[in-house]
C-alpha cells in the first residue's frame, strides 16, 4: 500500500484545521505557527519543526493557545517522525517520547481544549505500533503471529478511540444548544463546544480509519477481511449523513468510496466519488478533495472489471487541464498523469483491436508524452512510468539532432539523450519476447519497428549525451553557476562509468565530491568513484594492488566523514570494513561497523565477515597458546596476557557473529558469508562448554532457513563442500553431546546425536584415512563428555552418561585401534565410578563396570597385543572386578598374574588394596588382616603369593625410587589397623588402636620426615583418627613431633 | 492587472437588461459587487468608459478586477483567464490560436496584445525566456496603446524586467510612471515601493530606506494605502539590516508579522525573506533557515518572493548538513523561476 492510500496517514495529514473546523479560519494579526507547524510536518522536515517549536516560548507573535499545547504538539511531530524513521530502534525511542510528551501534557492540562487531541493521539499511538508490526510481517517468516499482533493492537486502538467518542460525548452533552454569544461566558462555552464538536468527528473518522487500516492486517481471502472493510464503509457512511456540509463529511464519503473500491465494489465506490466529483473547485480545500478523488476514480475506471478508460480519459485530462504550474510535479499530479497514459494506452489497444489505426496512434502517443512527463520526474511512480514508455515503444526522440548554442540547451540535450536509455533498455529487454508470441502480422510489425528504434536509441544515446555534455561545459560562460556546472559533470562521469571507462568515472568521481561536497551530484559522484576503484581493484590481476587500495580507503572515507547519515556512508562502510579485514586491522574494522547504522541492509553482511575474521584470529590465537604449553612459551611472550585476549577476542566474536546472524538469516539470499559465519557462530557456543550455550549452537545449526544442518541435510548449494558438511556434523555432535543435562529432552537430543553420528560417518567415508578422522572426532566428543561429566550435577550426571554411553557403544563398534578400545574401556569405568557412592553397588555403576570389563576383554582377545599389555589390560580387569564387588574374582586374577610373575610390585599393591575394599565390607574386618599379611599360599614355596601391605612396605623400604609406594604401604596397614580395631571390642580393640599408632610413631622416628607433605597429611589424618578412636585428644603428629625432636637432638 | 488591484471600493452598479445575452455585451467585473454589462467606449490610463443603456460609466482602473469584451473568441477568454490565474503557458497556448486579424475591434486587438506580452514578460521573469523579446514586446503594446487601461500594469512588468537585467535607470523610469500617472494615492505609493526595491537591488540601501520612509509617511490612512505603507516598512527593514541595524530590523517585522492578517501573502513572503535576511545579518543562521521556510510553506505565491527564499533555503540547508534538501531547492529555483535573477546567483 502507497502511503497515501493508508487510512490513517492520509487522514492525519489533513487533520484537524482544514476538514474539521473549516469553518473556524484562523484568526488574524497573529504569526500563522499553527500553519507553518503543518506545513513543516507535511514536508517531514521534523528536526525544524521541534526546534521551531522550542522557540515558539519565547516569540510573541505566537498565539498563547499553541504555546500552551507545546507538549501536544512536539508528541503529534514526534509521532509523525517516527513514520519516516527507518531505524526500528529510533522509531521506537521516537514513539515511546511522544507517549511520554503527550500523557504529560493530558496531566498537566486535562482540561486543554487539545487535551482530547492528545488522548486520540495516544491511541493513535497504538495504531503505530500495529502498523509497525505489518511493516515487519512482509519481512519475516513469522508473518502470522506478528499479523495476529498488529490486528489485536488495531482492535485495541479502535476501543480507546471508541471510548473516547463516549467521554467526549459526555462533555458535549451538558452544554446548552442555545447559546447567547454576547455573553462571555456563553461566547466561552461556545467556543469550548466547537473543539468538542471537532474532538468527536475527529474520533469518529480515526475510528473508522482504524478499522479500515486494520484489514491491512488480515489476508485478503479471510472473510475478517472483507467484514471490517464493510465496519469501517458504514462509520464512513454514517459521518457522511452526520456531516455532510463539512468538509470532513465529504471526506468520509471518499474514505466510504475508497472501502468499497478495496471491496471490489467499483460500481458503488464510482457512485460516491462522482457525488464529490461534482463538487465545486473552490475553495481549495475542495480542489485538494477532488484531486485526491479523481486518483481513486482513475483506479476504479481503470480496473480490469470495469475498462472505462474512456470516462478516465475524459475526466481525468479536463482534470489535469486544471493543474497550476506549481504543482506539475507534486505527486499527486504526477500519479494523475501516470493513470491517464495507463487510460491512453488502454484506448490505443482497444481501437487496434478493432482497426481504427489512426485512434490508436493517437492514443499511443498521448499516453506515451504523458509517461515520458512522469518518467522525468523522482517520484514513487517513475519507475512504473519508465515502464510505460518502454511498453509503449520507448522514448520519442525522433526530429533532428539539437545542435545547442547555450549551456542550457546542450545540458537539456544531453540530459533528454541520457532520460531515453532506461525506456530503451525496457523496450530491448521486453519486447522480443512479445515478438516472438505476437501472431498479428501489422502489429508484429510495429513491435519490431519498436524494437529497432529503441535499439537505435542505446546505440546512439550515451555518445550523444557524453557529446552534449562536453559541449554544455564548453559553453558554460560567467553567467553559468557552479551548480549546474557541476550536475553536467556529474553526469559525465555518470556515462564515464557506463562505459567502463573506470578509471575517468573515479577521477571525476572523486573530484566533484571533494570539490562541491554540498551539490546534487556530490554523493553519486563518490559512490560511483568508490565503484569504479572497487571494480579496478578486482580487474588489476598483478600483486602489486596498492593505487587502487588506497583510492578506495580514501574516497570511502570521505563519503563516511561527509555524508554519515547517508545509505552512501553504509556502502563505503562496507567496503572499508571488508579493506580493514583483509589487511588485518580488526579493530578498525569493528571502528567501521560501529558506524554503521542499525538499519542499514549492509550491516548483518558486515557482521558476519567481521564475526569470521575475529573467530579465525581466535583459532590462530588458541594454536599459538597450544602450541606454547607444549614446547613451552616463546621469549618475551606473556602466556597469561594472551589466554586474556583470546577470551576477549571470543566474547567479541560470538556477540559480531549472533548479531551479524540474526539479521541475515531472514535475509533473501543464504551465500557462502551466511553459511560459514553461521557455523562459526555455532562453533563459538560450543566452545563456552555449557549446556545453555549448546543450545544456542543448536537454535543456530537448526535454523530453518539459514541454519548449516538444516541447509547441509536440504543439500543446499552453498553447503556441499565435504569440508563444510563434516564440520558441519561435527560441531552438531558436540553441541548435542553438550546439551545433555541440561533440563531439555533428553532422549529427543541423544536421538540427534545418533543421528548426526550416522551422517557424519557417511560424510567421512569408508577410506582408512576418513575412518581414522571418524575416531579422532569421537575421542574428541567423548573428551569433552567426560569434562561436562566431572562439574554436572547429580540430575544432569544421569542423561550426559546415557550420552555418553552411545558415543562409547559407536566408538566401540568401529574402533579397531588399541588406544581407542583401551580409551573405551576407560571412560566406562570412569562413568561407573563416577556413579558409584562406595557404599552399596548402584545398578549403573555396576552396568558401566560391566562394559569396562568387556572393553578391556576385547582389547586383550585383539591380534597383535604384546605380553606387557597384556599383563596391564589383566590388571585393569581385576580392577573392575573389585569394583563390582566381586572380591574374590578380582583376586583370583591377581594371583595368576603373580604366579606368572610374583614380583610385580603394582599387582601386589592392587591385589593388597582388593582385600583392604574387601575387608571393609560387612562382617569382613578379618580379611584386614590378609591385606596386611597376605595370603594364597603358593603350594610350590610354602610362601604368600600375594603379600599383603607389611611385605611389600618391607621389600619396598631398601629402594629410594620406591619411596611412595613405601608409604602406601605403611600408611594402609595403619588404616587397616584402625579399621580392624573399630571392628572389635575392648582389649583387641585397644591392642589394634596401640599397634596402629605404634605403627605410625616407630615410622616417624625412622623416616621423620613422613615421606613429603603428601604422606604427612595422610598420616596426620589416620592419626587423629586412631588418638579419637581411643578417646585421646586428636592431636595427630604434633602429639609426637616434639619427642622425636628431642631425642634426634639428644 | 492582478498586480495592480489595490484597494477594494465598494461601488454598486445597477443591474443591466437582459434584453440581449448578457454574453453579447462587453463586461467590466470589479472587484466588488455586481458585474457592469455595455459596450466599451473609452479607455485611459485610469478609467475604462462603459455605455450602459446609452449611459456612460467611467470605472476607475484600481476596481476592476477583470474586463471581457461581447466579441471575446472561446481562446482569447480562456486565455485570459488562464494569464490572470497565474498559468501563464497555458495562457499562451489559447492566445496562439486565436487570429489577431479575426479581432473585430481595435480594443480587443490590444487587450490580446496586452495578455501576450504580459504572459511572455511574467514567463521570463518566473521560468525563465526572453526577456529582451518580452520587453519588446510590452513595449510595442504600450507604444500601440499609450491610452490603454492595462497601462498601469504594463509599466510595472516593464519596471520589473528592466531591475531583473539590472538596467535601473530604465527601471525607475518606469516605475515614475505609475507615479506619476496614476491618481490614487495608494497607486503613487507603490510606484514608491518598486523605486525602493530597484534601490535594493542597487545596493544603495540608504536611499531607498528614504524612498521607503516617503512612502510610510504618507497622510493617508485608506486600505490600500495602509498596506502600501506596510510593504514599505518591510522594505525599510531590509535596508536597516543591510546598514547594521538587524535588531531593530527584526523587531519591526516582527511586529509587522504579529499585527497583520497572513492571508497577504505577498506581504507576509516579503516579511519572512526580510526577516531572514536580518537574521543572515547577525549571523543566526537557524533562524534565517525558519524564516525562509515560512516563505517556501506558506507564502510562496509570489514567484519573486518565492525564488529569494528558494535561493537563501538551498545555501542555508546545506550550511544544516541538509544537501539533500539544499539541492532540491536549488533545483526548484532553477527549474521553476529560471528567469528569475535569484536563479543566476551563485
Amino acid at each position: 500500500m502507497k502511503a497515501w492510500t493508508r487510512p490513517l496517514n492520509l487522514f492525519m495529514a489533513l487533520l484537524v484545521p482544514s476538514i474539521l473546523l473549516i469553518a473556524a479560519s484562523s484568526a488574524a494579526a497573529v504569526e500563522p505557527a499553527r500553519e507553518f507547524l503543518a506545513a513543516l510536518r507535511e514536508r517531514k522536515y521534523f528536526d525544524e519543526a521541534l526546534q521551531y517549536l522550542d522557540q515558539i516560548a519565547k516569540n510573541p507573535a505566537v498565539p498563547i493557545e499553541l504555546k500552551e499545547s507545546l507538549l501536544y504538539e512536539k508528541g503529534v511531530t514526534l509521532v509523525e517522525a517516527s513514520r519516516e524513521q527507518g531505524d526500528p530502534g529510533l522509531r521506537e525511542k521516537a514513539l515511546n517520547d511522544a507517549q511520554q510528551l503527550l500523557n504529560q501534557f493530558v496531566g498537566q492540562r486535562p482540561d486543554h481544549a487539545k487535551a482530547n487531541a492528545a488522548r486520540s493521539q495516544l491511541g493513535n499511538l497504538i495504531v503505530e505500533r500495529a502498523r509497525m508490526k505489518v511493516e515487519d510481517a512482509k519481512k519475516t517468516d513469522n508473518k502470522q503471529k506478528l499479523l495476529a499482533e498488529a490486528s489485536r493492537l488495531y482492535e485495541e486502538g479502535f476501543q480507546v478511540f471508541k471510548a473516547l467518542q463516549e467521554s467526549v460525548k459526555a462533555q458535549l452533552d451538558p452544554i446548552p444548544k442555545v447559546l447567547d454569544k454576547r455573553d462571555k461566558q456563553q461566547a466561552k462555552m461556545a467556543e469550548l463546544r466547537l473543539q468538542l464538536r471537532a474532538d468527536y468527528l475527529q474520533t469518529l473518522l480515526l475510528a473508522a480509519a482504524i478499522r479500515e487500516e486494520s484489514a491491512d492486517a488480515v489476508p485478503a481471502k479471510d472473510p475478517k477481511h472483507a467484514e471490517l472493510l464493510n465496519d469501517a464503509a458504514t462509520q464512513y457512511a454514517d459521518i457522511y449523513t452526520k456531516y455532510r456540509s463539512r468538509l470532513a463529511g465529504l471526506y468520509a464519503r471518499m474514505y466510504q468510496g475508497r472501502c468499497n473500491q478495496k471491496l471490489g465494489k467499483f460500481r458503488d465506490a464510482l457512485g460516491y466519488f462522482s457525488e464529490l466529483l461534482d463538487q465545486p473547485d473552490e475553495p481549495e480545500a475542495f480542489r485538494k478533495l477532488k484531486t485526491l478523488t479523481m486518483k481513486l476514480a482513475m483506479e476504479c475506471w481503470l480496473h480490469e472489471s470495469e475498462k472505462k478508460f474512456m470516462e478516465a480519459i475524459k475526466r481525468g485530462s479536463s482534470w489535469i487541464a486544471k493543474s497550476r504550474p506549481t504543482e506539475d510535479r507534486e505527486p499527486d499530479w504526477l500519479y494523475l498523469r501516470y493513470v491517464l497514459a495507463k487510460a491512453y494506452q488502454m484506448q490505443a489497444v482497444d481501437a487496434s483491436v478493432k482497426g481504427e489505426t489512426a485512434t490508436a496512434n493517437r492514443s499511443r502517443s498521448d499516453a506515451r508524452k504523458l509517461a515520458q512527463f512522469v518518467s522525468r520526474f523522482t517520484s514513487d511512480y517513475q519507475k512504473d512510468a519508465q515502464q510505460l514508455v518502454a511498453e509503449l515503444g520507448g522514448p520519442d526522440r525522433t526530429g533532428e539532432k539539437v545542435i545547442p548554442t547555450t549551456f542550457a540547451e546542450a545540458k537539456n540535450a544531453g540530459k533528454e539523450a541520457l532520460d531515453s536509455i532506461p525506456p530503451a533498455t525496457l523496450v530491448v529487454t521486453k519486447i522480443p519476447a512479445r515478438i516472438a508470441a505476437e501472431k498479428d502480422a501489422t502489429v508484429k510489425a510495429e513491435l519490431q519497428k519498436q524494437l529497432d528504434a529503441a535499439k537505435q536509441t542505446l546505440a546512439t544515446a550515451q555518445d550523444d549525451a557524453m557529446g552534449y555534455f562536453r559541449d554544455a561545459l564548453r559553453l558554460a560562460d560567467d553567467d553559468t553557476s557552479n551548480e549546474e556546472i557541476t550536475v553536467v559533470r556529474y553526469f559525465l562521469c555518470y556515462l564515464y562509468y557506463t562505459r567502463k571507462d573506470f578509471f575517468d568515472a573515479g577521477l571525476m568521481g572523486e573530484f566533484i565530491s571533494h570539490r562541491y561536497p554540498g551539490s546534487a551530484g556530490a554523493r553519486p559522484c563518490a559512490q560511483i568513484a568508490l565503484a569504479s576503484y572497487l571494480t579496478l581493484y578486482d580487474e588489476n590481476q598483478s600483486e602489486d594492488k596498492s593505487f587502487e587500495i588506497s583510492r578506495i580507503v580514501s574516497i570511502a572515507e570521505y563519503t563516511v566523514a561527509k555524508w554519515p547519515d547517508q545509505p552512501e556512508a553504509a556502502d563505503a562502510l562496507n567496503t572499508l570494513i571488508r579493506f580493514a579485514i583483509d589487511a588485518g586491522e580488526l579493530d578498525r574494522a569493528e571502528d567501521f561497523l560501529a558506524k554503521l547504522p542499525t538499519s542499514s541492509s549492509k550491516l548483518g553482511d558486515a557482521q558476519l565477515k567481521l564475526g569470521q575474521a575475529i573467530w579465525r584470529e581466535c583459532l590462530e590465537t588458541s594454536r599459538e597458546i597450544q602450541q606454547a604449553e607444549k614446547d613451552g612459551a616463546p621469549a618475551g611472550s606473556d602466556p597469561a596476557a594472551q589466554r586474556a585476549k583470546l577470551k576477549t577476542m571470543q566474547a567479541k566474536a560470538r556477540e559480531v557473529l549472533a548479531a551479524g546472524f540474526a539479521s541475515s538469516k531472514n535475509g533473501d539470499k543464504i551465500n557462502g558469508t551466511l553459511l560459514l559465519a553461521a557455523l562459526s557462530l555455532a562453533q563459538v557456543y560450543v566452545e563456552a562448554q555449557t549446556p545453555e550455550d549448546a543450545a544456542l549452537a543448536i537454535a543456530v545449526l537448526e535454523d530453518t532457513k539459514a541454519g548449516p544442518l538444516t541447509l547441509v541435510r536440504a543439500g543446499h548449494d552453498a553447503a556441499k563442500s565435504p569440508g563444510y558438511v563434516q564440520e558441519t556434523f561435527k560441531t552438531a555432535l558436540r553441541a548435542y553431546i553438550l546439551a545433555l543435562g541440561s533440563t531439555g529432552d533428553a532422549d529427543a537430543t541423544i536421538a540427534n546425536a545418533e543421528q548426526v553420528m550416522a551422517e557424519l560417518k557417511t560424510a567421512m567415508g569408508e577410506t582408512p584415512e576418513g575412518k581414522a578422522r571418524l575416531i579422532n572426532v569421537y575421542v574428541g566428543l567423548a573428551s569433552d563428555l567426560d569434562a561436562r561429566m566431572a562439574v554436572a550435577s547429580d540430575d544432569a550426571k544421569e542423561s550426559l552418561s546415557r550420552g555418553f554411553e552411545a558415543f562409547l557403544q559407536q566408538l566401540s563398534n568401529d574402533a579397531t585401534e588399541l588406544n581407542v578400545m583401551n580409551w573405551v574401556a576407560e571412560t566406562y569405568d570412569r562413568l561407573g565410578r563416577g556413579f558409584d557412592t562406595q557404599q552399596a553397588l548402584s545398578q549403573t555403576a555396576n552396568r558401566y563396570y560391566g562394559e569396562a570389563a568387556k572393553a578391556f576383554a576385547n582389547i586383550v582377545n585383539l591380534p597383535g597385543v604384546t605380553p606387557e599389555l597384556k599383563v596391564q589390560v589383566r590388571i585393569r580387569q581385576a580392577q573392575i572386578k573389585g569394583r563390582q564387588r566381586q572380591f574374590k574374582a578380582a583376586i583370583d586374577l591377581y594371583e595368576e598374574l603373580l604366579i606368572e610373575s610374583p614380583v610385580m610390585l603394582n599387582v601386589q599393591v592392587n591385589a593388597a588394596k582388593a582385600y583392604q575394599d574387601w575387608a571393609a565390607m560387612p562382617n569382613k574386618a578379618t580379611l584386614y588382616e590378609r591385606a596386611l599379611l597376605g595370603a594364597r599360599k603358593s603350594e610350590e614355596t610354602n610362601k604368600n603369593v600375594i603379600w599383603g601391605w607389611r611385605k611389600i612396605g618391607d621389600t619396598t623400604s631398601r629402594y629410594p625410587k620406591f619411596k611412595d609406594v613405601f608409604h602406601e604401604a605403611r600408611y594402609n596397614q595403619a588404616v587397616c589397623r584402625l579399621n580392624f580395631a573399630t571392628s572389635k571390642q575392648g582389649a583387641d580393640r585397644t591392642k589394634w588402636l596401640n599397634l596402629a599408632e605404634t605403627e605410625i610413631k616407630l615410622l616417624m622416628r625412622l623416616y621423620p620426615e613422613l615421606g613429603g607433605d603428601k604422606w604427612t597429611a595422610k598420616y596426620d589424618d589416620v592419626l587423629k583418627n586412631i588418638q579419637t578412636a581411643k578417646g585421646d585428644q586428636p592431636l595427630g603428629l604434633k602429639k609426637y613431633k616434639a619427642d622425636v625432636a628431642a631425642k634426634a637432638g639428644g | 492587472m492582478k498586480r495592480l488591484v489595490l484597494a477594494p471600493t465598494l461601488c454598486l452598479f445597477l443591474s443591466v437588461s437582459t434584453a440581449l445575452p448578457a454574453q453579447q455585451f462587453d463586461q467590466v467585473k470589479p472587484l466588488t459587487g455586481s458585474v457592469t454589462s455595455g459596450v466599451i467606449t473609452g479607455e485611459t490610463a485610469t478609467h475604462v468608459e462603459i455605455e450602459v443603456r446609452g449611459t456612460k460609466r467611467e470605472i476607475p482602473v484600481n476596481e476592476i478586477q477583470r474586463v471581457t469584451f461581447g466579441e471575446d473568441p472561446t481562446d482569447l477568454k480562456r486565455g485570459r483567464d488562464n494569464i490572470q490565474t497565474g498559468n501563464y503557458e497555458a495562457g499562451l497556448d489559447d492566445l496562439r490560436k486565436v487570429d489577431p486579424a479575426s479581432l473585430s475591434r481595435g480594443i480587443i486587438k490590444q487587450d490580446y496584445a496586452f495578455y501576450r506580452a504580459l504572459a511572455i514578460g511574467r514567463l521570463a521573469l518566473s521560468q525563465g525566456g526572453d526577456k529582451t523579446a518580452a520587453n519588446t514586446a510590452m513595449m510595442n503594446f504600450v507604444r500601440a496603446a499609450p491610452t490603454s487601461f492595462h497601462f498601469l500594469e504594463a509599466a510595472e512588468l516593464l519596471g520589473d524586467l528592466a531591475v531583473s537585467q539590472a538596467e535601473y535607470a530604465d527601471a525607475a523610469r518606469f516605475y515614475a510612471a505609475i507615479t506619476a500617472k496614476s491618481p490614487w494615492s495608494d497607486y503613487k505609493m507603490r510606484g514608491g515601493v518598486l523605486e525602493g526595491r530597484a534601490l535594493i537591488a542597487q545596493k544603495k540601501f540608504a536611499e531607498a530606506q528614504t524612498k521607503f520612509d516617503g512612502v510610510i509617511g504618507t497622510n493617508d490612512d485608506s486600505p490600500g494605502a495602509t498596506k502600501q505603507k506596510r510593504v514599505a516598512e518591510v522594505g525599510k527593514a531590509v535596508c536597516m539590516a543591510e546598514q547594521g541595524q538587524h535588531e531593530p530590523a527584526i523587531a519591526i517585522l516582527n511586529k509587522i508579522i504579529a499585527e497583520n492578517d497572513p492571508k497577504s501573502m505577498d506581504l507576509f513572503g516579503r516579511a519572512y525573506n526580510a526577516l531572514g535576511r536580518s537574521h543572515l545579518k547577525a549571523k543566526r543562521d537557524k533562524d534565517a533557515l525558519l524564516a525562509y521556510l515560512h516563505v517556501d510553506l506558506l507564502f510562496y505565491g509570489n514567484p519573486d518572493v518565492h525564488a529569494e527564499a528558494l535561493y537563501h533555503l538551498s545555501k542555508l540547508w546545506n550550511g544544516a548538513n541538509r544537501a539533500e534538501r539544499a539541492v532540491a531547492a536549488r533545483n526548484l529555483l532553477t527549474t521553476r523561476y529560471a528567469g528569475s535573477p535569484w536563479a543566476k546567483l551563485k
